[in-house]
């Protein structure tokens, strides 16, 4: 039972996922969708270190969905970027590395998929809070983390 | 209507597709393909997505789409990073292979 009241928000969500998969939103699925939920949380916890995994996360969902929503805009903005250094063969690729003000393991994560997502920036490796990043961009306009991901994520994703 | 706006985005995505193949044929260095390859993998997968919500409406399809898109965002930064770190680890410079 305590597994179930300490991740209830993740089984909630494997829930939903189990009825979007299921196609019905009935009784019957949601009930079902909840047990093998339940089950699979209570499995993983006995597995050596995945109580600590289950633990470690903890997201603020408004704040992830602005995360979302940046991430996206940067992503086209970022492509039209690409469209023009495409056109005039102007791609002079180098490596950056770049220290993040974010400490949590989870935000670091977020960020560094979220560099890689965006055309013409790739996480290369990580060393701690240190990312070396492959970019395309010419020098002068050096903007390779926007700011405003990195503050969504500090209030987004917490211990 | 919404099928239409669903078509035209659907287009666009294929669009970036192309451009996306231009560069990749274009630029002969393994890093700056790398960098090139996102705009397919990333921007048109994603608008293509966004064209067959549009097209299906709210249903469960659109449900399970918004699941492959979720999923995706998760699993393309995996490969990009795990090609990069792979040649970055064994060796390969920036500017070896032009």
């Amino acid at each position: 039972m305590k597994y179930i009241i300490n991740h209830k928000i993740f089984i909630l969500f494997l829930t939903v996922i189990w009825c979007i998969l299921c196609g019905s939103f009935s009784i019957f699925t949601v009930a079902e969708g909840f047990l093998l939920s339940s089950f699979a949380v209570f499995i993983s916890c006995h597995i050596p270190g995945g109580a600590q995994f289950l633990h470690s996360i903890n997201i603020s969902f408004f704040m992830f969905l602005k995360f979302i929503f940046i991430l996206f805009i940067d992503i086209y903005s970022s492509t039209f970027s690409i469209f023009k250094l495409i056109f005039t063969s102007n791609i002079s690729p180098r490596l950056v590395p770049i220290k993040t003000t974010l400490n949590n393991e989870w935000s670091i994560f977020f960020l560094a998929n979220a560099i890689t997502l965006t055309p013409g920036t790739v996480t290369v490796n990580r060393k701690g809070n240190k990312l070396l990043i492959l970019t395309t961009y010419p020098e002068k306009s050096d903007k390779i983390i926007n700011p405003n991901i990195v503050k969504a994520l500090r209030k987004g994703v917490k211990h | 209507m919404i099928i239409t706006i669903g078509y035209i985005i659907i287009s666009i995505g294929l669009v970036f597709m192309l451009i996306g193949f231009i560069g990749l044929f274009k630029f002969k260095n393994f890093y700056s393909r790398v960098l090139v390859s996102s705009v397919i993998d990333t921007a048109s997968f994603i608008t293509i997505t966004i064209g067959i919500i549009f097209i299906k409406g709210f249903s469960f399809f659109s449900l399970k789409i918004v699941l492959i898109l979720l999923l995706m965002l998760f699993l393309n930064p995996l490969a990009t990073h795990t090609i990069a770190r792979g040649a970055y680890t064994s060796g390969l410079r920036i500017g070896d292979d032009d």
